[in-house]
């Protein structure tokens, strides 16, 4: 007989192991699967529901709770998007972000991975410093940026240049806050690039080597092609993240940002934290006005990306 | 390899470093109210421990020693089961409301003493044991904690017939003033403005009369505190631009948390100029408004409008008060001039913490490396903050400066103009301290509920609350007198602070209409000078230097929209 589970021919799996195989099995997927149930459809579904009510805390007398909405609350969220000043400098920020994250540190830290990779001069250094900010806790790292950009570095201007130098943290907040992202965006993406680039053949190297193919060449016809997958991956993860993307803003400025720094990543996340029950359907509608866009852009991009891109061959 | 282990090894020991957190801070100041020693206290298994959850921030926890020593006295015979007496088990914390809320429910705490929690929001998610009884039945000192209330507080912490709170502290913002300064410098106004330019040119001089308008003990209450403090906006201007011919910063405050303490100025500035009835408006939409600005002249004046009748439908009127108006020309005419403001380290937006700032205010006067500074935004409890990290201990022990020497003060706000000086002080508590029983005693320890009731009110008879503001130099936020000798034994701070209390008009900035509860988040006092482009006026103002007149239009503007 055939063994289905494990396709050995001619050997019969006794029932008990299959019985015991499949409890096994059960018990380590029961808990993930009750977190998904939970986490992922559960909360979801209670955004949807909670996007068309409205809550009144009922204390002159009125009812008390949920009540149904209708589309209000998504009228006022399409309202506020084209007219709230915080929401406007979201869509400006939140796409500035992006594209930082996905036009312009990829192609740094593909620069960066291919430096190290080729072990030139002083590569096993960069290696430790672009990572450390990501392994530091971001409390600390913040708080040292911040420190620096603010005090340490106006203090050494006004020492070398004698003309008095405020808070550049200040005066350059927007900019210092992109820096930063830049900063601590090399740290997980030098590491996967770097890992795709190791798994290349080394045979595929030496012929590209042999055929010329070095330096930039090598990069654009060799090495880019075979780490395009881990491209794509970050354009669509970059993609998905447009909403939710913070510019780490809440790390420096907590609840306290100006509106003009805002992004919608930060706007959710500060009105949630900041608001009460009542706040939360008109939230969930927006949540949910974002997923709707958010799923097809990526879904979309990551199918473009795949079809443009180079092949392996 | 063996280099990988060696640098694998020396980062290991890198990291060891962070354990060096683990014994916390150790401020210059001993720390007064040895509530270390409570919280680390071992539990005695033959009595009841009762979980105090507690807000450790500002105010600090001086005040618990006492209460416990008292209340487990009280109690020493209490049984449940065969437990006799309790002990009281504290548990300090500097996680705000906000950050609980949702830990709560499934929390070992009976008793949380909370700041930034939401009343509400704690109702809607049964998070609180109904204390109606608590609140209303007698208590030991012959008064019911409900009698404490104010009228504002009554209407609000009653829900639908039922209590669930208790407001704990008071937190009024403000700007503190350095009296030393003001006396070395010879910095108040005289009684006679023709010579030396209005100001005395001695102590013994008479002095103006001051924001009251009024000098003396008059019935009862002392009038001469603000006794040669500017009285209008000019006259304040004016004591500002002598201290900066002077060489004296008037003012400074924290580079992170300024911005925010402005609002509590600005909100002082227009509950002085429209009174405590006007500015109820702002949250009961009941009334009419009768400082509404129609427009604004060229030279910066209003022109009031028609008294117009405020309502839920049309409640962003108010947002048009004149008052509101003149607090924002206060707000751009400190930002018309750096000089006026420490802008070199208000500026440090990353950096400089409130505890920064009030070190560096109550060593101004004596560090010649620096100018003194006059006035420091902040709230009434920042002198506890800056104790604890050991500011007047550096006063001491550098500049040898006893704290008791030095003298602050709660400053009396200036009024608009001539016509407005007499109207009443209008100070704000910005209630948002709550002490409440957690809910889920009812499952975890039902036999603990009649204890915990017993000690809520024990901590709200008379005793407890004086006692609570001689230890702290802070106030509670209900309704109770100090001894002479309890006033006398306060820091002279917290002294000015009761003084002004004491003629002042109280206003708690709430109400329990559904228009306001449901959108209390934009609502609250805390937001009532956000608009569409700025969540701080200090940045507009100060920073981008936006006129008072554009904010003032969009602040209308805004509110009108989103209404």
């Amino acid at each position: 007989m055939i063994n289905i589970l494990n396709g050995r021919s001619g050997t019969k799996v006794p029932n008990a192991r299959r019985r015991n195989e499949l409890i096994f099995y059960t018990l380590m997927m029961i808990i993930p699967v009750i977190q998904v149930i939970i986490f992922y459809f559960v909360v979801n579904m209670n955004s949807i529901l909670l996007s068309v009510k409205r809550f009144s805390y009922g204390t002159d007398g009125g009812l008390a709770g949920y009540t149904f909405a209708g589309l209000d609350n998504f009228k006022q969220c399409f309202y506020d998007l084209f007219n709230d000043f915080s929401l406007k400098s979201s869509f400006k920020n939140s796409l500035l972000a992006f594209g930082i994250q996905t036009l312009v540190m990829p192609w740094i830290s593909m620069a960066f991975s291919y430096y190290i990779y080729k072990n030139r001069f002083g590569g096993k250094l960069f290696n430790i410093f672009l990572f450390l900010p990501s392994i530091i806790s971001p409390l600390v790292i913040t708080r040292i940026y911040a420190v620096i950009l603010d005090d340490a570095l106006p203090e050494l201007i006004t020492l070398v240049t004698g003309k008095v130098t405020l808070s550049i943290y200040n005066s350059h907040f927007f900019e210092s806050l992109i820096f930063y992202y830049m900063l601590t965006s090399f740290g997980t993406s030098v590491l996967l690039y770097r890992g795709a680039m190791t798994a290349i053949d080394l045979s595929v190297m030496e012929a590209a080597d042999l055929d010329g193919a070095v330096g930039i060449k090598g990069f654009i016809h060799v090495v880019f092609p075979l780490v395009y997958p881990t491209y794509v991956t970050f354009i669509v993860v970059g993609i998905a993240s447009i909403f939710t993307n913070q510019l780490n803003l809440f790390s420096f400025a907590t609840a306290s940002a100006e509106k003009k720094y805002w992004t919608y990543g930060y706007f959710l996340y500060v009105k949630t934290a900041t608001g009460g029950m009542s706040d939360y359907p008109y939230l969930a509608a927006m949540g949910l006005i974002f997923t709707m866009i958010a799923v097809p852009l990526t879904f979309t991009a990551r199918k473009l990306l795949v079809k443009i891109g180079p092949s392996d061959h | 390899m063996k280099k990988i282990k060696l640098i694998a090894l020396a980062l290991a020991s890198i990291l060891t470093l962070g354990f060096t957190a683990c014994g916390g801070t150790t401020p210059a100041d001993p720390d007064p109210s040895g509530s270390s020693e409570i919280v680390n206290e071992s539990i005695d298994a033959s009595k009841t421990q009762i979980w105090i959850d507690h807000y450790n921030g500002g105010v600090g926890s001086a005040w618990f020693a006492p209460l416990k020593e008292r209340f487990e006295a009280a109690y020493a015979d209490y049984r449940i089961g065969d437990k006799v007496g309790v002990q009281l088990k504290l548990s300090n914390h500097k996680d705000m409301g906000s950050q609980q809320i949702n830990s709560v429910s499934s929390s070992d705490m009976d008793v949380f003493l909370s700041e930034g929690f939401d009343y509400y929001d704690g109702i809607a998610k049964d998070l609180f044991l109904d204390i109606t009884d608590v609140v209303t039945s007698m208590n030991s000192d012959g008064k019911t904690i409900e009698s404490k209330y104010n009228e504002e507080q009554r209407r609000y912490y009653n829900y639908n017939g039922k209590y669930y709170g208790i407001p704990h502290y008071t937190i009024y913002t403000g700007l503190v003033y350095n009296i030393t300064l003001f006396e070395d410098e010879l910095l108040y106004l005289s009684a006679n403005p023709s010579v030396n330019g209005g100001f005395i040119t001695s102590l013994s001089d008479a002095r103006s009369l001051g924001p009251d308008g009024k000098t003396g003990i008059i019935g009862g209450i002392d009038y001469s505190e603000d006794d040669g403090l500017p009285a209008t906006y000019d006259e304040f201007f004016k004591v500002c631009d002598r201290m900066v011919a002077n060489d004296i910063i008037p003012f400074t405050w924290s580079g992170i948390y300024g911005k925010a303490y402005f609002h509590g100025l600005l909100n002082r500035l227009t509950a002085n100029y429209e009174g405590k009835e006007q500015l109820m408006l702002n949250f009961t939409y009941n009334g009419t408004a009768t400082n509404l600005v129609k427009s604004i002249n060229a030279d910066g004046s209003v022109v009031l409008d028609d008294p117009t009748t405020i309502t839920v439908d049309n409640g962003y009127e108010i947002y048009r008060s004149a008052g509101r108006y003149y607090a924002l020309k206060f707000l751009e005419r400190i930002g018309s001039n750096q000089d006026y403001y420490d802008y070199v380290n208000t500026s440090k937006t990353g950096s400089d913490s409130h505890t920064d700032a009030q070190t560096r205010y109550i060593l101004s006067k004596y560090n010649r490396k620096s100018k003194p500074i006059a006035f420091l935004m902040d709230g009434a409890y920042w002198e506890n903050e800056a104790y604890d990290v050991g500011a007047f201990s550096t006063l001491k022990t550098v500049y040898h400066v006893d704290r008791k020497d030095t003298k602050f003060g709660y400053m009396p706000l200036p009024r608009v103009d001539a016509s407005h000086i007499g109207d009443p002080e209008v100070v704000l508590d910005n209630a948002s301290s709550l002490a409440f029983i957690n809910k889920n005693v009812e499952q975890r320890c039902p036999e603990k509920i009649e204890i915990l009731k017993e000690f809520l009110k024990f901590a709200n008879t008379d005793e407890s609350l004086r006692e609570y503001t001689v230890k702290t130099n802070n106030l509670k936020a209900l309704d109770y007198d100090l001894t002479e000798e309890d006033v006398s034994s306060l820091a002279y701070f917290t002294q000015t602070l009761i003084k002004l209390k004491d003629k002042a008009e109280q206003v708690y900035p709430f109400d329990n209409n559904s228009k306001y509860v449901d959108n209390r988040s934009i609502l609250n006092i805390s937001a009532t000078y956000v608009t569409d482009n700025y969540k701080f006026a200090a940045v507009a103002l100060i920073d981008d230097k936006v006129s008072a007149k554009n904010y003032f239009n969009e602040l209308v503007g805004y509110r009108r929209t989103k209404w």
